[in-house]
């Protein structure tokens, strides 16, 4: 009789846990600000919207914490109160939103309805059927200007395939970072920059303020990305207009061993480049360690904070990255939002998306710290004047952006790449050994 | 009548109903997501024909790609290299601090507190702090080095020095976990051989030798047995710390099985090398509890 008592209360208590874990029909959309039913299982979200209209469809956007995710955040907050909307921005970790969007996409899952990613990812993704383009609602748009009011680099990143498949509505460029109190003249070419490097090189020049002339971020995933500006530059590229491998071309090869020569011979960078990203490099300028840097943008403000860069505030300038044969050329990346193929909110998504792109949600964007690669904002005197004097010298810049690897297989030939030119920095292999066995691989992976 | 066959039945199948729910719980959480795997070794699934469902099927493909892999080795050479380094200095040290902790002393409790925070903390976290930490121009590391007139090391930055770097970090994030269990398994001993060797008149090192040690084995092998599934699980401290740089010096298993899938995105790929070390795993955990076993019947 107590077995049989006990069982039955087990059953009884399994099946109220059973019913209460059950999934629910979805409620209608909040009215407050309230994390959703995503957003509570991830420790890394936040939700951020104004009281919505309890009738408006509720559109979901995953974006990256950090500027970019604070200016979505605010530019929302906008939407929704100017048309009654329901726009909820979940912000995700910066390291590992990468594997949660492509994991959500590869499930077939209908939320979010837009993504925010890095214009390196899209291709893999167009290419995987995990998006649809926004060109059938470009015509419904015409405040998006496309043609005449973004970057050349922005929209050429935001297209696959003939159609975009991105609204830009963040660029990030790398370009030249410097102390202005120790270098009043930014170097040109890569040969003053050598030279530069090595002047403030304490081993090379002892009176040197700095303990190393540059630096760059060598960490095995980004690897490539630094040495891209002077290949560049110098007329050599990852893959060719159409597709071919040639990172191996002897144009290549003469600039990756001009770069491994810098860093291991002329030890002008820190020995322990090669675990180095952008924080380092903040940190490095910060403290006065090393004069210049090849940097994001991004960090210019925080450098030329007072409270936070007491050492180096009002002194940190940005300029066009040293120029080789082919000119001076930015690494530019642009960000902005994709539409989920699976989303049952397209319209909603969309009506969001193009405004947020617009003159009118570009401007709100950038004055809420995002950077909107709409030509016309970086004209906008207000915000030119909110941003300081670098802010004409970083639209210069952009002019002459380069973007990375523009193929389905981009996340897997530069995983290639970054391979082999990580083990060139860590004198495992010699320059050219790296770029040959780096472009063999990735001929395998493209079947040339 | 229905009530009561039910409770006739309920009567003489208690076990399997009261065990029911966890087996379905288990099965679903569990059960799939290992089936799944294995189904998508045996497949050519990736980024691209993973929703679609039609990736073929290609048998023991994978498994030959994996295994014939030169990087896969060399992950698997490193994981060998700082796991097994550091556990042998984790066991060393591990026993040391329980020794000393087996007796009263002022300050115990605090000490005691103080040597469990490792075990505390984020291993994400870890590998973030002791990037700082380990920087050749800021860290701390270098500057209390050059207090004793060592000029910096580029401990990240050198292809020996990030091995030294990667087995310090491990020793110190798990040496308590270590400790912990030496302790628990020091403070479970019987007391008479010690106090019939002590009236023997064995020394504290002969006690320790011929008493402590061999009553100690059973643990070790637990011990043993928790770092190596570990070492196959470790990601988080080394992606955080180095991303398995410089080169590929520090690149763990686990790290390369994350390359694979994330950003090779060949997920059966990545399938097949997740089998391979569960696999393993699973081998030298039985081999390891066989020879716990061995032991206990023998002594029996």
């Amino acid at each position: 009789m107590h077995k049989r008592l006990v069982a039955s209360l087990l059953v009884i208590v399994v099946s109220l846990i059973v019913i209460a874990c059950a999934p629910v029909a979805p409620a209608a959309p909040s009215t407050g600000t309230q994390p959703t039913a995503a957003s509570a299982e991830q420790p890394t979200v936040a939700a951020a919207t104004q009281p919505a209209a309890a009738t408006a469809p509720q559109v979901t956007i995953w974006i990256i914490e950090g500027p970019e995710g604070n200016a979505m955040v605010k530019a929302a907050e906008e939407y929704n109160k100017k048309f009654n909307a329901n726009v909820v921005v979940q912000l995700q970790g910066r390291n590992t939103i990468q594997e949660k969007q492509r994991t959500a996409m590869a499930s077939g899952a209908d939320q979010p309805d837009m993504h925010f990613v890095i214009s390196p990812d899209l291709p893999s993704l167009a290419a995987a059927g995990f998006l649809d383009p926004w060109d059938p609602y470009v015509k419904d748009h015409p405040e998006l200007n496309w043609d005449k009011d973004f970057f050349p680099t922005a929209r050429s990143e935001s297209m696959f395939d003939g159609k975009i498949y991105m609204l830009p509505t963040d660029v990030t460029g790398e370009v030249l970072i410097y102390n202005s109190e120790l270098i009043p003249n930014p170097p040109k070419d890569w040969d003053e920059y050598l030279e530069t490097a090595k002047k403030f090189t304490k081993s090379i020049n002892p009176d040197s303020p700095t303990d190393y002339g540059t630096a760059f971020g060598g960490r095995p995933s980004i690897a490539s990305e630094s040495w891209s500006i002077h290949l560049w530059s110098q007329g050599g590229d990852i893959l060719d207009d159409n597709g071919k491998v040639v990172v191996d071309s002897p144009v290549a090869i003469e600039s990756f061993k001009w770069w491994v020569d810098m860093m291991r011979n002329q030890k002008v960078v820190p020995p322990d480049v090669t675990s180095w990203a952008y924080p380092e490099k903040n940190v490095a300028l910060q403290e006065v360690r090393i004069p210049m840097a090849s940097h994001f943008q991004a960090g210019l403000p925080v450098l030329n904070d007072c409270a936070q860069s007491p050492k180096v505030c009002g002194k940190m300038k940005l300029s066009k990255n040293p120029a080789g044969p082919a000119g001076s050329i930015t690494f530019v990346q642009t960000l902005g939002l994709l539409l989920n193929s699976k989303s049952k909110n397209k319209d909603a998504a969309a009506d969001f998306a193009f405004w947020v792109v617009s003159p009118e949600g570009s401007k709100i964007f950038t004055e809420a710290g995002g950077t909107s690669p709409r030509i016309s904002v970086f004209g906008d005197p207000a915000i030119a004047a909110s941003r300081g004097a670098w802010w004409k010298d970083y639209e210069e810049a952009l002019q002459s952006g380069h973007g990375t690897i523009r193929d389905p297989h981009a996340s897997e030939l530069l995983e290639a790449l970054d391979a082999q030119i990580s083990k060139a920095y860590a004198g495992q292999i010699s320059p050219e050994d790296a770029l040959k066995q780096a472009a063999a691989d990735m001929r395998k992976i493209l079947g040339q | 009548m229905p009530t009561r066959r039910l409770g006739t039945f309920l009567d003489r199948h208690a076990r399997i109903v009261l065990l029911l729910p966890a087996l379905v719980l288990l099965l679903a959480l569990f059960g799939y997501p290992i089936i799944y795997t294995i189904d998508l070794s045996v497949r050519n699934v990736n980024l691209f024909n993973i929703q679609r469902g039609d990736a073929p099927f290609v048998g023991l493909e994978n498994y030959i790609q994996v295994m014939s892999d030169p990087a896969i080795w060399n992950a698997f050479y490193v994981t060998v290299l700082f796991f097994g380094v550091s556990l042998v200095i984790q066991l060393v040290l591990g026993m040391a601090l329980a020794l000393v902790f087996n007796r009263a002393f002022f300050g115990k409790s605090v000490l005691m507190t103080v040597c469990l925070i490792p075990m505390m903390v984020t291993p994400i976290a870890v590998g973030m702090f002791w990037r700082l930490m380990l920087n050749a121009q800021w860290g701390i590391v270098n500057y209390l080095l050059s207090l004793v007139g060592i000029p910096p090391q580029p401990w990240l930055g050198d292809t020996t020095l990030v091995q030294i770097a990667v087995i310090g970090v491990y020793v110190w994030l798990d040496v308590s976990f270590v400790f912990l269990v030496f302790l628990g398994g020091l403070t479970a001993l019987p007391i008479e051989p010690f106090e019939a060797a002590s009236m023997d008149g064995a020394s504290a090192l002969q006690s320790f030798r011929y008493i402590t040690l061999p009553l100690m084995t059973p643990v070790i092998l637990v011990i043993v047995i928790t770092r190596i599934i570990d070492a196959f699980r470790a990601f988080d401290v080394i992606y955080a710390l180095t991303e398995g740089g410089p080169g590929d010096s520090s690149r763990v298993i686990a790290l390369e099985l994350y390359q694979i899938a994330f950003r090779r995105l060949q997920y059966s790929d990545a399938a097949a090398l997740a089998i391979l070390m569960s696999v393993l795993m699973i081998v030298l955990t039985a081999l390891l509890l066989r020879a716990i076993r061995y032991r206990a019947v023998a002594k029996a």
